[in-house]
């Protein structure tokens, strides 16, 4: 079976490239297509939000027996980008380009520095202190639609 | 369980900790082109010119040594999860200890002055110390266990057995009665540039260069070999010379073991080069075109390394020593460096704000894009300026009078580095002293 650091690395991988695809309309001045590409990263990225928010970090938190540890940290980063991608929204719709550019370099650094904590340090303790529910978990991670 | 719980994620220093670091750090690059101007074309005869060698500290103590310091004191509590032990304390002490040294040890090795050359050498080391016992600490404690954190705790060692090395070289030439053998300076050099910076930039690549630019991981074996190799070639190059090995085959493992240094930096440079080639990111932004500049710099470096190795009369003599080093610090370190600072400073910036923000509730406040702390125009500006004052440090080891139009290139992208890091610091405190927001 899949462990949770390969699934969610991968995940993120598949954002990463979304975001990327975004930033290369923009910067092409194509708006239709990142229209398109903002729809995609946008769901993409709220599904992973939500299969760690819903899922991980609750399995996470009564392990550990602490909502305060770690994954409050990760929910706190996931409502900054929130809001960034809120800001992307609107300058797209302002056809804004320089704004749209410099927030999502914003979004990009601030999602890359809270994947390497998540891929170096969070899944391998969780799978670690998760491996007798992981099955169960991944099967419920999988099938989760925003 | 409890080290989950207990586990931080949050732990960034204070802004000031990181960008005293990093914003003053520039200013040395200034003061070396200073250096070499007042020095003018005579110094560029040998690497054994005293001018050369104060001025070489300058900018690798000054320049190279600063940024690290600064960007582990951020680096280790955030990525690795493993804060530097008394973080504000060590980071305030080894910055007062470096920024005071380095010009001193740097004016008294060009001027032979063997006191200010002891004061700046025991500020220097006190600062290396510090830096280093610290950073292995929390290299240590790090639940991460990467090839970044790997190459990142050889890389500091390298720099505590350079200092040991610089050390006893300057106890020599202060008279303490200890020999001064040669190539005591070529293993000085060595494990400074190739153990310590090379070891530091591909750990930090391991982790940058796929994840600014998104590009492919580096391949996973060489990844994981490549520090421990250099690492380990270096160790028996200095127990070869140290130790009583007879001529033959001392001369046959200083063979092998330079050209595995040789394959092992132009490997780097060469995969580094392949990988940003797929990058996912089509834009290519000031700190992507950094990079380029300081790989092809470096594998220009080993290819005239390999040359002057090859060519009768070998040695490292006279001016042709230079290029490669021209090429390695000013084309290599200090093209990466300053390629991740225009990363590194718009990101803290805008996470302190960010942050702020949050924590103030203000939600009026406004947090300005990491492209709006640093007008891109000035970054593009600078990195031409420097690719210019690299191309004219070159001809200028060739025709020695354009050594004052190079280092005046030198000194101006070194400014206008320094001045855009500050803008970024005005732009914090603005935003953070604007009772309400700024309308566009």
């Amino acid at each position: 079976m899949e462990t949770i650091q390969d699934f969610f690395t991968a995940d993120h991988r598949e954002c990463d490239y979304r975001l990327a695809d975004l930033e290369s309309a923009i910067a092409d001045g194509d708006w239709e297509a990142a229209e398109t590409c903002f729809r995609e990263f946008h769901h993409d990225m709220e599904r992973h939000l939500q299969r760690e928010e819903a899922l991980l970090f609750p399995a996470i938190e009564t392990v550990s027996g602490s909502t305060m540890g770690p994954t409050e940290v990760m929910r706190r980063e996931h409502d900054q980008m929130r809001a960034l991608i809120d800001e992307i929204r609107i300058a797209k719709d302002q056809r804004d380009d320089n704004t749209t550019l410099g927030v999502i370099e914003t979004l990009m650094t601030m999602i890359q520095l809270h994947n390497v904590k998540e891929e170096q340090i969070l899944y391998p303790m969780a799978d670690r202190f998760l491996q007798t529910q992981r099955d169960d978990l991944m099967e419920q991670v999988k099938v989760l639609a925003p | 369980m409890n080290n989950l719980s207990r586990l931080s994620l949050d732990r960034t220093p204070p802004l000031w900790v990181p960008l005293q670091f990093m914003a003053v750090a520039p200013l040395f690059g200034v003061l070396f082109a200073v250096a070499m101007i007042l020095l003018g074309p005579q110094v560029l005869v040998s690497r054994w010119m005293p001018g050369m060698i104060g001025a070489a500290h300058l900018l690798v103590l000054g320049y190279v040594a600063m940024v690290m310091f600064g960007a582990m004191q951020q680096m280790l509590p955030v990525v690795a999860g493993a804060p530097v032990p008394r973080g504000l304390v060590t980071g305030r002490l080894s910055f007062t200890l470096l920024a005071l040294g380095t010009p001193l040890l740097g004016i008294g090795l060009i001027l032979h002055q063997p006191f200010w050359i002891a004061v700046g050498g025991a500020l220097v080391l006190g600062s290396l110390g510090l830096f280093t016992l610290t950073a292995l600490i929390a290299l240590a404690r790090s639940q991460a266990r990467g090839p970044t954190t790997q190459a990142m705790t050889l890389a500091v060692i390298a720099l505590l057995v350079t200092a040991v090395m610089g050390g006893w070289l300057a106890g020599g030439h202060l008279g303490l009665g200890w020999p001064l053998p040669r190539h005591m300076t070529d293993l000085h050099l060595a494990w400074g540039l190739l153990g310590w910076v090379a070891l530091l930039v591909a750990g930090a690549a391991y982790q940058v260069v796929p994840m600014f630019q998104m590009t492919p991981e580096y391949p996973a074996l060489p990844a994981r070999l490549h520090a421990p190799l250099v690492f380990a070639v270096l160790t028996v190059l200095t127990l070869t010379a140290l130790l009583p090995v007879p001529a033959a085959a001392a001369k046959v493992i200083n063979m092998t073991g330079s050209g595995m240094l040789a394959a092992l930096m132009a490997g780097f440079a060469g995969v580094t080069l392949w990988l940003q080639s797929r990058r996912r990111r089509r834009n290519a932004d000031v700190t992507v075109r950094f990079w380029r500049i300081g790989m092809v710099s470096l594998l220009a470096a080993v290819l005239v390394w390999t040359v002057i190795q090859l060519l009768p009369g070998r040695g490292l003599w006279g001016v042709w020593a230079l290029v490669p080093a021209w090429l390695f610090v000013a084309g290599f370190a200090v093209s990466v460096i300053n390629g991740m600072l225009y990363k590194i400073v718009p990101f803290l910036v805008w996470l302190h704000l960010n942050q702020t923000r949050m924590r103030s509730g203000n939600f009026e406040m406004r947090v300005p894009n990491m492209h709006e702390v640093i007008p891109l125009g000035l970054t593009r500006l600078q990195l031409h300026l420097h690719l210019a004052a690299l191309v004219a440090g070159l001809t200028a080891l060739a025709w020695p009078v354009l050594l004052i139009p190079a280092m005046l290139l030198f000194a101006a992208s070194n400014g206008l580095l320094s001045w855009n890091l500050f803008t970024g610091i005005r732009c914090y405190h603005r935003c953070l002293n604007a009772p309400r927001p700024v309308a566009d």
